[in-house]
């Protein structure tokens, strides 16, 4: 039934020519609003809702679905060429792709990016078919403390992302949370550190944020060093070569756990709502770096393939799982499935459970799109990629120059405010000497994204158990969580060390070492 | 003979002092770092305190004050664990938590005095950016974008001014008529007479 239906969707995009069509354009615009910064996924989905007044509902939300799907995957190809993330749910992919094309090793990142967010997306969209009412019933069964126990486990994570030196991490990861209680507080609405300045009521923007700590902070750096952006030594990156349309089936074999185990964590991740692929991420990199053996746990971040792997296959997945709660609740799990939602309003179709035996042709078409745009994205990367290395010829000061213009107008763009320009350089300068002085950056946006869905799940669930903390041990999953959560932190200061009175030493690694 | 002989020699005793005296100054900013960063959110905290809070709905909520305090808390704590490790790992006698005058002032000197190309460029990308964003709001996207852009390669030595010029030009209306004119996102107009000069270009489009 479920296999006909499919069939039924792939028919409904294959064989009319318009959906063909809107199918190609869908996904040419995704990837170029992913790849370009300053453009995201969202923004061309909430663009887009006024062109698909008049089309067939069927169309419009296949069209808006491929748009998401193809911009998630492609913020990562400017993670890795610039080290700036076309899109949030790329910042994880900068850590180890971004060293990679450094080292000379460009085609081989995006590759392994293309590879991962395609199997990613593909695993997430099936899982998504087949047990979409299993899982709509569990995100049901969740109530504030599992989710604030996820949050917290996500959280206990950055012990292994800074394992080089926990105490700066944790701090640098504090101050992304901090960042995150600025505006005004998610129950109450009462104005915190906002010192009177209205711009901050709505919070600390992350678009700018990032841009600042990977963008600004990246060309700040290579001005200082006079390095170069692009690796010099990538043989591999000449012209369009036919065999380079055959994907790298042999990833598969080669990360067997790290695709299988996160791209179903990173469905799980999407499923939550408010997560999104950002989220799925964050905790798909911490997650991976977990599973891998600790000869390339110790490498990540230095340019390593699974550091690419891990996000990327996690953040393809949530964005698939971020259609469950979509589809069969009508809660969306992301900001993108949020402005979908209000496209299926639009055409008078209101997503909850029935939606899958009263609307199966229009379900199973986004189904069929979603696979499809994956499977896509896996043959026609290469061309388009082809078009950003051309990059690499520019000399390098007008390179930097086009990096800062897009990254001005991406972090302009988001709210259209100057305040978040002066945040994006502060937040530059502030990465700059973090890096050079070790304090890890990626803790802080695990921070700021993770923050205030934090808060609001601890608060809730605070006043649900009438002020009683032990609610959160006494749910059996979320007690589970958070228990995963300590050892999760501390296992890693453990394994490392050996004995217990080693952990002390664990701390004091690296305090105060200056990067080359 | 013999004692011009440690000028030229790479003793690995003397290349460990070098490292050290290197190191001396980068430790103090590490620490000055983390000191900004425990008097912040000390500051922060006190802050917070002074804020009045209202206990709406249940009272099991711990409140807006409850969530941030923590956090802050946390912060403080690292950042006094951190500023131990800097203390512990290279002794009272080679690093002052807190910079004193004399290294505050020599440092200053050391970093302003013998500046090398590639430290004026990145000084002058920073001044160049924070003029560009003041008189940006007031002058408008289209005309200071192109100026920053060139001013931005001249920094970085880039000395074929037509060519800088034209791609300035061209990348800053490319980014105007897409983003103003496709995807309607409004860049800065400028006040007066240039709101009238950037309503006249957009009129073009």
């Amino acid at each position: 039934m479920v296999v006909e239906q499919l069939v039924g969707g792939f028919a409904n995009i294959l064989t009319n020519p318009l959906n063909l069509f809107v199918f190609a354009v869908a996904l040419t615009l995704g990837l170029f609003s992913g790849a370009i910064p300053g453009m995201n996924g969202t923004m061309t989905v909430v663009l887009m809702i006024p062109i698909t007044f008049s089309m067939d509902p069927v169309t419009a939300i296949m069209m808006l679905s491929v748009i998401y799907a193809a911009a998630v995957y492609a913020g990562s190809i400017s993670a890795i060429m610039f080290k700036v993330p076309g899109a949030p749910e790329a910042i994880m992919t900068t850590l180890d792709g971004y060293p990679m094309n450094q080292r000379g090793e460009l085609k081989r990142a995006i590759r392994t990016a293309v590879f991962s967010s395609a199997f990613g997306g593909v695993v997430g969209t099936i899982i998504l078919i087949f047990f979409s009412p299993v899982l709509s019933d569990l995100a049901t069964q969740l109530s504030d403390p599992e989710y604030f126990a996820v949050i917290v486990l996500g959280l206990a994570l950055i012990s292994t992302i800074g394992s080089g030196n926990v105490v700066k991490s944790t701090m640098t990861l504090s101050i992304g949370l901090f960042l995150g209680t600025v505006g005004l507080d998610p129950l109450q609405s009462m104005q915190r550190f906002t010192f009177g300045f209205e711009l901050l009521q709505s919070g600390v923007s992350l678009i700018p944020v990032i841009l600042g700590l990977f963008a600004v902070t990246e060309v700040l750096k290579q001005v200082y060093t006079g390095g170069h952006m692009l690796g010099e030594s990538d043989e591999d990156t000449g012209g369009f070569q036919l065999r380079d349309l055959v994907p790298p089936f042999r990833y598969i074999k080669r990360f067997p756990k790290l695709l299988s185990v996160n791209s179903v964590l990173g469905t799980m991740i999407g499923i939550l709502p408010g997560a999104g692929a950002t989220t799925g991420a964050l905790f798909g990199y911490t997650f991976g770096q977990r599973i891998v053996p600790k000869s390339v746990r110790e490498k990540f971040g230095t340019g390593v393939q699974e550091g690419i792997v891990a996000p990327e296959s996690a953040n393809n997945a949530a964005a698939s799982g971020a259609f469950v709660p979509l589809l069969t609740l009508g809660i969306p799990g992301s900001a993108t499935t949020a402005v979908i939602l209000a496209a299926f309003i639009l055409h008078g179709i209101r997503p909850g459970p029935e939606l899958l035996t009263t609307q199966g042709t229009l379900v199973y078409t986004i189904f069929a799109a979603l696979l499809l745009a994956n499977v896509t994205m896996l043959l026609a990367n290469q061309p388009f990629v082809s078009i950003f290395t051309k990059i690499r010829h520019l000399p390098r000061p007008i390179l930097l120059m086009l990096i800062m213009a897009f990254t001005i107008i991406g972090s302009y763009a988001t709210r259209n405010i100057m305040f978040d320009l002066w945040l994006m350089l502060l937040f530059g300068l502030v990465g700059f000497l973090f890096e050079r002085y070790n304090y890890s950056i990626a803790p802080l946006i695990i921070g700021l994204v993770l923050g205030p869905l934090a808060e609001p799940a601890l608060r809730r669930g605070l006043i649900k158990a009438q002020g009683e903390y032990i609610v959160f041990l006494q749910r059996p999953i979320s007690a589970v969580l958070i228990i995963a959560a300590v050892l999760v932190f501390f296992i890693p200061l453990i394994q490392d060390s050996g004995i217990v009175g080693k952990i002390v030493d664990r701390l004091f690694r690296d305090g105060g070492e200056v990067k080359p | 003979m013999s004692e011009e002989a440690p000028i030229e020699t790479e003793d690995p005793q003397d290349l460990t002092e070098e490292l050290e005296a290197d190191e001396v100054p980068s430790l103090q900013l590490d620490g000055a770092i983390t000191l900004v960063i425990l008097l912040g959110s000390l500051g922060l905290l006190a802050h917070s305190l002074r804020v009045d809070t209202v206990m709406l709905g249940n009272s099991a909520d711990p409140g807006p004050r409850f969530w941030p305090h923590l956090i802050l808390g946390v912060i403080a704590v690292s950042a006094v664990l951190n500023l131990g490790i800097i203390y512990k790992r290279y002794g009272q006698e080679s690093v002052l938590l807190v910079p004193t005058k004399s290294v505050i002032t020599e440092g200053f000197n050391r970093r302003f005095r013998d500046l090398s190309t590639e430290e004026w460029e990145f000084y002058g990308i920073i001044v160049a950016t924070a003029v560009y964003l003041i008189f940006l709001s007031r002058v408008g996207y289209l005309l200071t974008t192109p100026l920053y852009l060139f001013a931005f390669g001249w920094i970085l030595k880039y000395r074929r001014p037509l060519v800088l010029g034209v791609t300035s030009l061209i990348v800053s209306t490319g980014i105007f008529v897409a983003f103003r004119i496709y995807m309607n996102i409004a860049l800065p107009y400028g006040d007066g007479i240039f709101r009238s000069f950037h309503l006249a270009v957009e009129a073009l489009f």
